[in-house]
């Protein structure tokens, strides 16, 4: 498996080591900033951002190396809606799925797992790369204190390396244990889900269409306000009678919002006023 | 003599600019994004002249708690490095007066940025990229690319009307409503859109017959009594349960657990 594992780690992240990563570190040592070098970092930032946080990239690349693309864009699809509203408010760091969006699909590829039984490991291993995160945020905090020494010192170059170091390093919180998990894991994992129940896969499966309750509920609790619940319930019978899809209620938002805020602050509301 | 007005290079700007990429490089418990922030006054120091004490001043300054939300924040990180370039040319900024702006700003931004970006904008390209993906189809992907345009977007504008503006954009803010406007309109389509996937991505169904007795077709199908009452009754229902929970501070892991247990329970069951 150390073959699928390269792979795999590649496109858990281990691309950006290359094109994002090392881009970096000669600007660092060369002290000689550009428009080009900027942009090119930070549009691979963006290409990083989109496949940390939408699962269906990491799980359909997976299913891409791995030769079985639409695996990999099923599981991706239900991990997202599972996960859709879980983000990180704060300082809490909330369960991440990226991991199981690689694993569970690696698993169903290589084995003989169904989609169902390797949806019920996703809760456990974003369970487990939380833990990894928690982990890496204490570990940093040896470096902040490093970086106090760096600054005391004057040691530009030593600061500038250390947080970009420190980027990279989140990359290789999901992209060392994808290269394991993918090496080593896949055949304990799957005489694991060979012991357990059938009653119990077929529970933790039917999770999918459960969790995004909780996903739901997380969302709602950072934007709803007495002010614009009435445009949840508007949103919900649409979809209940009239059966519209997301497109479908994003454009019905927007004209609900332009109406809404024009209404609200726009000419009738200054002509009230006067 | 007439002492020459301190700029930041072009190309400094652009160093500073890339390196707000790397906010959270060092995310830790005790400071968060501090050296994040640093790291972003290194090409702003260098272009300044800084060197010795007033270089160790300006890294301290910078190294000390921050946190706020990655797209929106990169305006404050905008803000810091006008406020620096004042600094330079006018000794009276003290850095108190640098810290206290970046205080006033990160805890406000942080909750623009979660209901905007998080709440909003995210969801939405998720719930179309992920009906894509089950379909099996790989506009899924290219969909949630989109991500990746936003975070692209979401931070070169404001860092540059950050940097433009300096401490006024927190005056330009407030007088002109234009942000209050956003983040309500913002709202509003972010709330239809949750209605709109709480009925149609939540699935939950069930197969109970209530009062069935050995007749052929008695009973009755409690799920056609429930549609026939309001479609999508159980979705809504299990919304409210979980949000219920959610307001009483019940962590989301103990919800998961809750959802995951009672779910596997149910299923054996054959309640849903």
């Amino acid at each position: 498996m150390w073959k699928e594992a390269f792979y795999v780690f590649l496109v858990a992240g281990g691309w950006s080591l290359f094109l994002k990563t090392i881009p970096e570190v000669i600007v660092i040592l060369s002290k000689k900033e550009s428009k080009f070098a900027a942009w090119w970092i930070t549009i691979m930032r963006g290409l990083n951002d989109a496949a940390n946080y939408a699962y269906i990239i990491p799980a359909a690349l997976t299913g891409l190396v791995l030769g079985d693309l639409r695996t990999g864009l099923f599981i991706g699809g239900t991990i997202q809606l599972m996960f859709l509203g879980v983000f990180i408010v704060g300082a809490s760091i909330p369960p991440n799925p990226f991991l199981a969006a690689i694993l569970s699909t690696a698993l169903v590829i290589l084995t003989d797992a169904n989609a169902g039984e390797a949806i019920a490991l996703v809760v456990p291993l974003s369970i487990a790369a939380q833990l990894l995160t928690l982990g890496f945020m204490s570990l940093n905090v040896f470096f902040v204190h490093w970086a106090d020494r760096m600054a005391a010192n004057e040691n530009t170059v030593g600061l500038d390396l250390l947080n970009t170091l420190g980027g990279t390093g989140w990359i290789l919180v999901n992209a060392i244990p994808a290269f394991l998990g993918v090496a080593l894991g896949i055949e304990p994992a799957a005489r694991l889900l060979s012991i357990i129940p059938d009653w119990l896969s077929a529970g933790l499966g039917a999770t999918g269409g459960i969790l995004p309750a909780l996903g739901f509920g997380m969302l709602l609790l950072i934007i709803a306000s007495n002010e614009v619940w009435p445009f949840f319930f508007i949103g919900f019978l649409a979809a209940a009678y009239m059966n519209i899809n997301a497109v479908a209620g994003a454009i019905l938002g927007v004209c609900l919002a332009l109406v809404y805020v024009r209404l609200k602050t726009g000419p009738f509301k200054k002509a009230e006023q006067q | 003599m007439i002492e020459e007005k301190k700029k930041i290079s072009e190309h400094a700007l652009y160093g500073a600019f890339w390196r707000n990429n790397n906010f959270a490089g060092n995310y830790n418990f005790e400071r968060l994004m501090a050296l994040g922030m640093t790291q972003v006054m290194i090409p702003i120091f260098r272009s300044l002249g800084y060197t010795g004490e007033k270089l160790k001043k300006g890294y301290e300054r910078h190294l000390v708690f921050y946190n706020t939300h990655p797209y929106f924040g990169s305006l404050i990180m905008g803000v810091m490095v006008a406020m620096e370039e004042a600094k330079a040319n006018d000794e009276s900024i003290t850095p108190s007066a640098i810290n206290d702006v970046k205080v006033a700003m990160m805890g406000p931004f942080a909750g623009i940025g979660d209901s905007f970006f998080w709440g909003t904008i995210h969801p939405i390209i998720f719930a179309i990229a992920a009906n894509l993906a089950l379909e099996e189809n790989f506009l899924g992907v290219i969909i949630s690319l989109l991500i990746g345009v936003i975070a692209v977007l979401g931070t070169y504008y404001p860092f540059f009307w950050g940097y433009r503006a300096g401490v006024g954009v927190v005056e330009q803010i407030r007088s002109s409503e234009i942000l209050d406007k956003f983040v309500l309109g913002a709202k509003v389509v972010g709330m239809t859109v949750a209605g709109v996937m709480v009925a149609s991505l939540i699935n939950i169904s069930t197969p109970l017959v209530l009062f069935q007795t050995e007749a052929e077709g008695s009973g009755v199908v409690l799920q056609d009594l429930l549609d026939s009452i309001l479609p999508k009754a159980l979705p809504l229902a299990l919304l409210f349960g979980v949000f219920f929970l959610l307001k009483k501070k019940v962590s989301p892991i103990v919800v998961m657990l809750i959802l995951i247990v009672l779910t596997v329970l149910f299923t054996t069951l054959g309640w849903i």
